[in-house]
């Protein structure tokens, strides 16, 4: 006995995490946001840095997967085509979507562990003095 | 021997000499080659030949694909707003390039020269059915096209690619993650591979 087949929408995987999750709150010494992580102020640059060499790491990732899709298929007939489409392609793209949510994750997990430890309004002015000097800076 | 027996063994015995003398009329030591199944959509299956516009003239690219660093001048990596020499890396399909941004620790450009595919920008076309968006223009009179496997463009992500000789195409992506251009990053982009055709023309 054959089990009817399922429709393709009705077994494909949906995905239902579209946005990315605010970091938890962060509190360094007595600043930030408590109820959530804490740091002591001289350890949090090394917890910085840390998430900085893991956003490195996430971003070229991110890169490689994007000219991953401009790779020529291994061969010129239906099943290396097919594979890629209908395998390697959708593959990819769901990795790379992940990818990009993991980025800005960490991205705003950086930026609330340096704004709980003060360093934002540096780093602000820093960037607006480098800017300035600059003149047409567009990145 | 029923007579419907008599049939069915005379059928069968039709049918094997049939199938012997199709087999004899082949030529010995001759094997025909197969006809290739259609593609039907498949694009990757479609030739490659030239699919893109042609390059209007191939630009010099021996520095570029040993170290695509060298793909911008200092001049220009400032004058884009990026620091540094650029850190190259090698990696399976190809030499690439990280900039990083002077201003904003979370924006990075990537250029890549694409020594892996053999037919310059018309691979890209090729691959179309794997991109998300799929837009060509021109850079700086080179043919060039955004295409990226995901849309994120207004959340800082584009990926450009041009044709800098029939054979060799270069992606030229970034992640823009702070600063006006987080919404328009393809202006990103689009200034760097203008700043490299220049650099490769020997104009800056």
């Amino acid at each position: 006995m054959t089990q009817p087949a399922q429709p393709v929408s009705a077994a494909a995987p949906k995905d239902t995490l579209t946005t990315v999750p605010p970091p938890a709150p962060i509190q360094v010494g007595n600043n930030g946001t408590a109820g959530g992580y804490r740091f002591e102020p001289d350890q949090v640059q090394a917890v910085i840095n840390k998430w900085q060499t893991l956003l490195d790491q996430v971003k070229d990732d991110i890169s490689h997967a994007q000219k991953i899709a401009g790779v020529q298929a291994p061969g010129h007939e239906f099943a290396s085509g097919d594979f890629v489409q209908q395998g390697a392609g959708p593959s990819g793209q769901t990795l790379l979507q992940q990818h990009q949510r993991m980025r800005n994750y960490i991205q705003n997990y950086i930026l609330a562990l340096q704004q709980a430890s003060g360093q934002i309004q540096q780093s602000e002015d820093d960037a607006q003095q480098v800017a300035a000097q600059q003149g047409q800076g567009i990145v | 021997m029923s007579k419907t027996r008599a049939f069915q063994l005379g059928a069968a015995a039709v049918a094997s000499v049939a199938v012997l003398s199709a087999c004899s009329s082949e030529t010995a030591g001759n094997p025909s080659t197969a006809t290739p199944r259609s593609a039907g959509s498949s694009s990757a299956a479609a030739s490659t030949s030239q699919l893109a516009p042609k390059v209007p003239s191939a630009l010099p690219t021996d520095a570029l694909t040993t170290n695509p660093c060298s793909a911008l001048s200092p001049a220009q990596v400032t004058k884009i707003g990026l620091t540094g020499a650029g850190e190259m890396r090698q990696d399976d399909l190809g030499p690439n390039c990280k900039w990083r941004s002077a201003t904003s620790q979370f924006n990075v450009v990537y250029l890549s020269p694409m020594t892996i595919n053999k037919n310059g920008l018309s691979d890209i076309y090729a691959a179309k059915a794997n991109f998300a968006y799929f837009e060509p223009t021109t850079v700086n009179g080179y043919p060039g096209v955004y295409a990226s496997p995901t849309e994120n463009r207004s959340g800082g992500d584009c990926q450009l690619w041009v044709g800098v000789t029939e054979q060799l195409s270069v992606s030229v992506s970034d992640q823009i993650g702070d600063g006006p251009n987080k919404t328009n990053p393809c202006l990103v982009t689009e200034r760097v591979a203008t700043a490299m055709i220049n650099h490769l023309q020997g104009k800056e």
